[in-house]
């Protein structure tokens, strides 16, 4: 084989195992769930706010200033069990990746629990780029969020 | 003077180190014939490798581009499962989000919840 043709092949080569690699990177996609407190008088300097990016899309729903993260975790869209998050005692959340069909996006169905009983619950779609923020209940001055974002 | 006389006291004066021929041909040669434009395509060459790792990058990044973009974005759901609690979903164009509005929720507390262990034996008399 001429230097061209093996230069070719290993062009092709490298190419299959790309998008292998790619679609194995999709069989572990995850969602990144992070509790928020939102409100108007600013958190001290040590406590770690929302990504900038975030923070405006934050705004212009919720129309708080600071969003002060107080937890975050990632769920494996891969382990197809429920899975919980439990950043406070009286405001947590479960969720269960469902099977994914053929040529359909994956879906996660979502339960959202307040004082131990639960007070929602719906399916969400992830997709990157689009998260999905849960209004919460009212803290003082603030209010919790949940944001569930595709990875 | 004779050809062979000058050539010898040209060794003599100037020896010819080894390998200088064959650098100086491999010199003229390619000015001679200077390598087409393209030639770093088929040649195994740095270049080429940098040039193939971004076009493998921007190929994978379309590809994941266009699956994504493929499948239309169904909005979340949501339902309630509490009395006096409603749950609204709606997207949000200015944050480009899904949003899951919950009205009626009692506001949190700093008190301990029913997770939290409240009886706290002090002593054994209080059994």
């Amino acid at each position: 084989m001429s230097i061209i043709g093996s230069t070719r092949a290993i062009l092709a080569l490298a190419l299959v195992f790309s998008w292998l690699g790619l679609l194995a990177g999709r069989a572990d996609e995850t969602i990144r769930v992070s509790l928020y407190l939102a409100g108007n008088n600013s958190p001290s300097a040590d406590r770690k706010l929302a990504p900038e990016k975030m923070e405006h899309r934050l705004v212009s729903v919720f129309g708080f200033k600071y969003y002060e993260l107080i937890k975050e975790e990632e769920i494996e869209l891969g382990k197809e069990w429920e899975q919980w998050v439990v950043p406070r005692k009286d405001f947590f959340i479960r969720l269960k990746p469902l099977p994914r069909e053929s040529s359909k996006p994956r879906t996660v169905d979502y339960e959202i629990y307040k004082d131990g009983f639960i007070v929602a619950r719906g399916t969400y779609e992830p997709h990157k780029g689009t998260p999905l923020f849960i209004n919460g209940p009212d803290f003082k001055q603030s209010r919790f969020i949940y944001v569930l974002e595709a990875r | 003077m004779h050809d062979l006389e000058l050539k010898k006291l040209l060794q003599e004066t100037h020896p010819v180190r080894p390998g200088q021929e064959e650098r100086a041909w491999a010199a003229l040669k390619e000015l001679l014939t200077p390598a087409p434009r393209w030639a770093w395509l088929y040649y195994p060459t740095w270049r080429g490798a940098a040039v193939a790792l971004l076009a493998l990058c921007l190929v994978a990044g379309l590809g994941d581009f266009i699956a994504e973009r493929s499948f239309p974005i169904s909005f979340a759901s949501a339902n309630s499962e509490s009395p006096g609690i409603y749950a609204t979903a709606f997207y949000s164009n200015t944050a480009h989000a899904q949003v899951v509005w919950l009205t009626g929720l009692n506001p949190s507390t700093d008190q301990p919840t029913y997770l939290d262990n409240t009886t706290v034996i002090t002593s054994p008399d209080r059994l």
